[in-house]
């Protein structure tokens, strides 16, 4: 190996051990569950992948941090100019559960 | 799992970053200055991290994420193009990685994508067959140009322009929290040369009536839906802005036809101002006599704050001021973030510089974390809108890792931060100061 690859490879291993350390506990890592279209495991994501990447992919869910209320805007704002179907209350529900878990802050 | 690894070390920095650096460097920040004093076992913690020693540590502000984890994500190749980071692939949306923007005209291959919708067909086919632009609404006369039209230089003058086009989210995946868009981190730029009509000679031969106040262009892309009756994205501009000598109607892209993902066979582009006035596939052009309120004109798309406001803030959306001019930013292109190079040589670093409606008038670098810096050689833009080109040969003091920071100053005064400026709820306009890893062996 280079000098400079085996510096890689010792660094990557090396921050995947305090990460690890780090994140263990912090980051709220789910045990089960894989990453389907770039969403995260959390609680009701097949809701979640099922009502919202028709269009696009989960990215653009996964790339954000949002309160709870802005989520709410969120799907309103899908259904008011891009077409969005309407949602039963109890799923629009769980997919809010998704959203505050996995993609979720604080409200201030 | 790399995806999680990477990701994790954002989301610690993005919750609390002094937080982030005291569970992974044991380090505090100086509460005056805010810089870290890194010491001891943290020092080596990180120096083991970024696999050398870190001369200037003590200036390293609190929160940094080192450049040397800064980058990664798997290759994704695109029909025509190298050299992008993919951020989504529905829709599709890549950046330019920096050191692929050495050139002082980005090639086609290499220009950024920012779709809203889908691909159009004839883009798809890039076939022109068919294609026309009705310019209708508030003129005199209703006009329906052929390609075959705009290319007639007995219609038209032909104008030739090396432009900058700016994603206004550029930057966005500074911004904490993380807001809503792509997480674009410094590649939505580009500057290729293009080749149309002054959008000018268009609206004069429609013939503006008085109370023509705004654009409102739209475009071939389909919906991601499908659903036709859909508008993917629809923006424009103050009639200004529209009759500028460099807002154009562009055929050809680096002297060809322009690439499909870039806009085939005709797009619009408004240099400085956020990409999406510069509409791709265009297919009307729509004269308005109020400011238009098509998709991605209302509520907080291309909007930010009349105030300050506090991260996470739900603004009121009667608060948010539609975006024009785009602010003073630079990258470097060249070395390559992570580089090695030798102590006894001096570095050749290189970069782009660009401001909005306005001209870059200084560059400057800094080893040491901002505590000094150095202005640069900096040509001139060929032309108004260009982005300008500077370069410098700079010498190391001492073997180990450093951060080669640059911040360019505009013909306004206005300079760019070092610190991420005011958090916005779409994540608009970060022009924080450019950096790169340099390893000195």
């Amino acid at each position: 190996m280079s000098h400079l690859h085996r510096m890689l490879s010792t660094r990557a291993m090396f921050l995947g051990i305090v990460l690890g350390a780090a994140l263990s506990g912090h980051v709220g890592a789910s045990e089960e569950g894989e990453v389907r279209d770039g969403l995260q495991p959390g609680p009701n994501q097949d809701l979640v992948v099922q009502n919202c990447t028709a269009c696009h992919s989960g990215r653009p869910i996964a790339q954000a941090e949002l309160t709870r209320s802005q989520w709410d805007d969120v799907i309103d704002w899908m259904q008011e100019q891009h077409g969005m179907w309407e949602l039963e209350p109890e799923t629009r529900d769980k997919i809010l559960e998704y959203l505050e878990e996995v993609q979720g802050i604080p409200d201030r | 799992m790399a995806f999680k690894k990477e990701r994790g070390i954002h989301e610690l920095y993005d919750e609390d970053p002094e937080k982030a650096d005291a569970l992974l460097w044991g380090r505090k920040a100086n509460p005056v200055t805010r810089r870290g004093f890194l010491k001891g076992s943290g020092l080596a913690a990180m120096s083991a991290a970024v696999g050398a020693y870190i001369p200037y540590a003590q200036n390293m502000p609190a929160g940094l994420i080192p450049a040397a984890f800064a980058d990664e994500l798997e290759d994704f190749e695109i029909e025509g193009k190298e050299g992008l980071r993919v951020l989504n692939d529905r829709p599709v949306n890549a950046e330019t990685k920096a050191h692929y923007l050495d050139d002082d005209i980005t090639p086609a291959k290499r220009h950024f994508i920012r779709n809203n919708g889908l691909l159009p067909e004839m883009a798809e086919d890039m076939d022109p067959n068919g294609w026309t632009l009705t310019v209708d609404g508030e003129v005199n006369n209703e006009l329906e140009l052929t390609l075959e039209d705009l290319k007639n230089n007995n219609k038209f003058t032909h104008v030739t322009y090396q432009l900058q086009i700016e994603c206004a989210g550029n930057g966005r995946a500074d911004f904490s929290p993380s807001p809503r868009g792509n997480q674009w981190s410094n590649g939505a730029i580009g500057c290729s040369e293009w080749t149309g009509v002054p959008l000018k000679e268009v609206l004069n031969a429609a013939g503006l009536k008085s109370d023509a106040v705004y654009t409102a262009n739209y475009g071939l892309d389909p919906h991601l839906s499908r659903d036709p009756d859909q508008v993917s994205i629809s923006r424009g501009v103050p009639i200004a802005k529209a009759m500028e000598e460099h807002s154009i109607i562009a055929f050809q892209q680096n002297g060809e036809d322009i690439n499909p993902w870039n806009g085939f066979p005709v797009r619009l582009i408004h240099p400085g101002w956020p990409g999406s006035t510069s509409h791709k596939w265009l297919s009307r052009i729509w004269i308005r006599d109020q400011e238009h309120d098509g998709p991605g004109m209302t509520g907080l798309s291309y909007r930010v704050p009349s105030y300050p406001s506090y991260p996470g803030e739900d603004v009121d959306h009667d608060d948010m001021v539609v975006i024009h001019s785009m602010p003073v930013k630079s990258i470097l292109t060249r070395p390559e973030n992570n580089q090695e190079t030798p102590l006894h040589r001096t570095l050749r670093v290189r970069g782009k510089a660009w401001a909005g409606d306005l001209e870059v008038s200084k560059v400057e670098l800094s080893i040491d974390y901002g505590e000094t810096w150095q202005e640069v050689r900096l040509q001139d833009p060929v032309n108004r809108y260009a982005w300008q080109v500077f370069e410098a040969d700079i010498r190391f003091p001492q073997k180990g890792y450093y951060e080669v920071f640059a911040r360019a100053t505009d013909t306004e005064g206005n300079r760019q931060p070092l610190t991420v400026p005011g958090w916005n709820p779409r994540g608009y306009l970060n022009n924080r100061a450019d950096r790169i890893a340099v390893r000195v062996t």
